[in-house]
């Protein structure tokens, strides 16, 4: 039990700090891919709903920590990981075409962006207004796209 | 049975996500209360410690794009440094005849940028100063073309910036040539716009005038350019207009800059503290 949480918490940091220095640097103004969410998502499709919660509000903390963004991020995926966690199919069980996984992080992808902007509208110390649609059309995209081709990856 | 388990789970699962979204609104509401404030300085080292290989990167490739633009001023500068040079006698003949002091002499801290975040919602920049180097929140940021932003936060290392674009700043501004003030702050419309509000109707603003620091709101020193009026527009129905500005610095290529070491007349603040109590 220990070594899992140990390894779910390894993964999470890695994810985090791979986002903070790659993937925050390779996006177009507001538009970035969350490879966070991706990571995500990949457990979601993996492990049961309480562990996947942990992990999205583990995940969801580091990135408000090191983003400054307090709360944010951890609103956003928890709140996505309960919602859409009996949609995502089990890795196991299924074996998925390229469209349907790229449909499927599109569409987490803005349920949680969503989320993640009205958090922010909400608190009215960010600034989302002016984003609201590039984050929520581009980013989701962006995020989709970087899934998918990660999992051509992992598939190969 | 197992349904009763899968129930016992959803419940779990529910009241853990309830949980996290206390705890998520809990820090959105109190970020900037002074416990949380103290985690943030810890996020913010731990951040500059992590992205500071990484400015190296973007430090190369803004002064390779910045070189040719310096020798370009550079030539410019020299021409406007031998006009000068005759101004400033003439000047100080003028200063000494109205009996103004030299006020403008600010005391600068040279700084890197080591980390950006200009996503759009919540922009902010850390530097490589802090205060160690008598870096204090407050003091402001500048470039030779301008103002950047100002301290919000500061470590002994490393300090917070926030940048002009961002929803929470303001600064007290005025037109250079005809008296007009107000305070600018950042336009919602056009992300790479300031605008600058409170300025009655009946000022002439021209396009392409200077807008600059006042002075007034003890925050900044006076005289440090902003940008330049790109448009009015009156506001309906009061009688004043919104004055829209251009920036003259880019935040996205700005790697080093100065801190000035600006701290505010601390009588003027203790005024402004009793003026307040007076209608509390």
């Amino acid at each position: 039990m220990k070594s899992e949480l140990l390894h779910f918490g390894l993964i999470g940091l890695v994810a985090v700090l791979l986002q903070m220095l790659i993937f925050n640097h390779l996006g177009y103004g507001a538009i970035q891919a969350d490879f966070t969410l991706v990571i995500l998502i990949w457990v979601m499709a993996t492990q049961d709903r309480t562990r996947a919660i942990l992990f999205a509000a583990f995940i969801g903390l580091l990135s408000d920590f090191f983003l400054d963004y307090w709360g944010l991020h951890l609103m956003a995926k928890t709140l996505t990981t309960l919602i859409v966690y009996r949609f995502v199919p089990r890795i196991e069980e299924a074996r998925l075409f390229f469209t349907q996984v790229f449909l499927i992080l599109l569409g987490i992808s803005v349920i949680h962006n969503l989320f993640f902007l009205l958090a922010a509208l909400f608190a009215q110390i960010y600034q989302a207004g002016p984003v609201f649609i590039q984050i929520l059309a581009g980013s989701s995209l962006m995020t989709a796209v970087t899934g998918s081709i990660i999992y051509i990856l992992r598939d190969k | 049975m197992q349904f009763s388990f899968r129930k016992t789970d959803d419940v779990r699962d529910h009241l853990l996500t309830v949980l996290f979204l206390l705890l998520a609104f809990f820090l959105m509401v109190f970020r900037h209360d002074d416990g949380l404030q103290t985690v943030r300085k810890v996020s913010i080292l731990a951040m500059s410690y992590i992205e500071q290989p990484l400015s190296q990167v973007r430090v190369y490739r803004n002064a390779l794009q910045s070189s040719e633009q310096l020798g370009k001023q550079n030539i410019l500068l020299q021409d406007e440094l031998s006009r000068l040079r005759s101004l400033r006698e003439e000047n100080i003949v003028l200063r000494n005849m109205i009996g103004l002091q030299d006020t403008t002499e600010l005391d600068l801290v040279p700084v890197r940028i080591v980390a950006k975040n200009l996503t759009g919602i919540n922009n902010s920049f850390t530097i490589n100063k802090g205060s160690r180097d008598g870096i204090e929140p407050g003091m402001p940021l500048i470039t030779p073309e301008g103002l950047v932003g100002q301290v919000i936060l500061s470590r002994s290392g490393h300090a917070k910036i926030m940048p002009f674009f961002n929803p929470l700043f303001r600064a007290s501004a005025r037109i250079q040539g005809n008296r007009a003030y107000g305070i600018v702050s950042w336009g919602t419309e056009q992300s790479s716009e300031l605008v600058m509000q409170y300025v009655p109707k009946t000022i002439d603003v021209p396009i392409g005038s200077v807008v600059e620091t006042s002075g007034f709101s003890n925050q900044f020193p006076a005289g440090i350019p902003v940008g330049s009026v790109v448009r009015t527009q009156p506001e309906e129905g009061r009688d004043t207009q919104q004055i829209y500005i251009r920036p003259y610095v880019s935040l996205h290529q700005t790697s080093e800059a100065f801190i000035v070491r600006f701290e505010p007349e601390q009588e003027v603040e203790e005024l402004l503290l009793q003026y307040e109590s007076l209608f509390q």
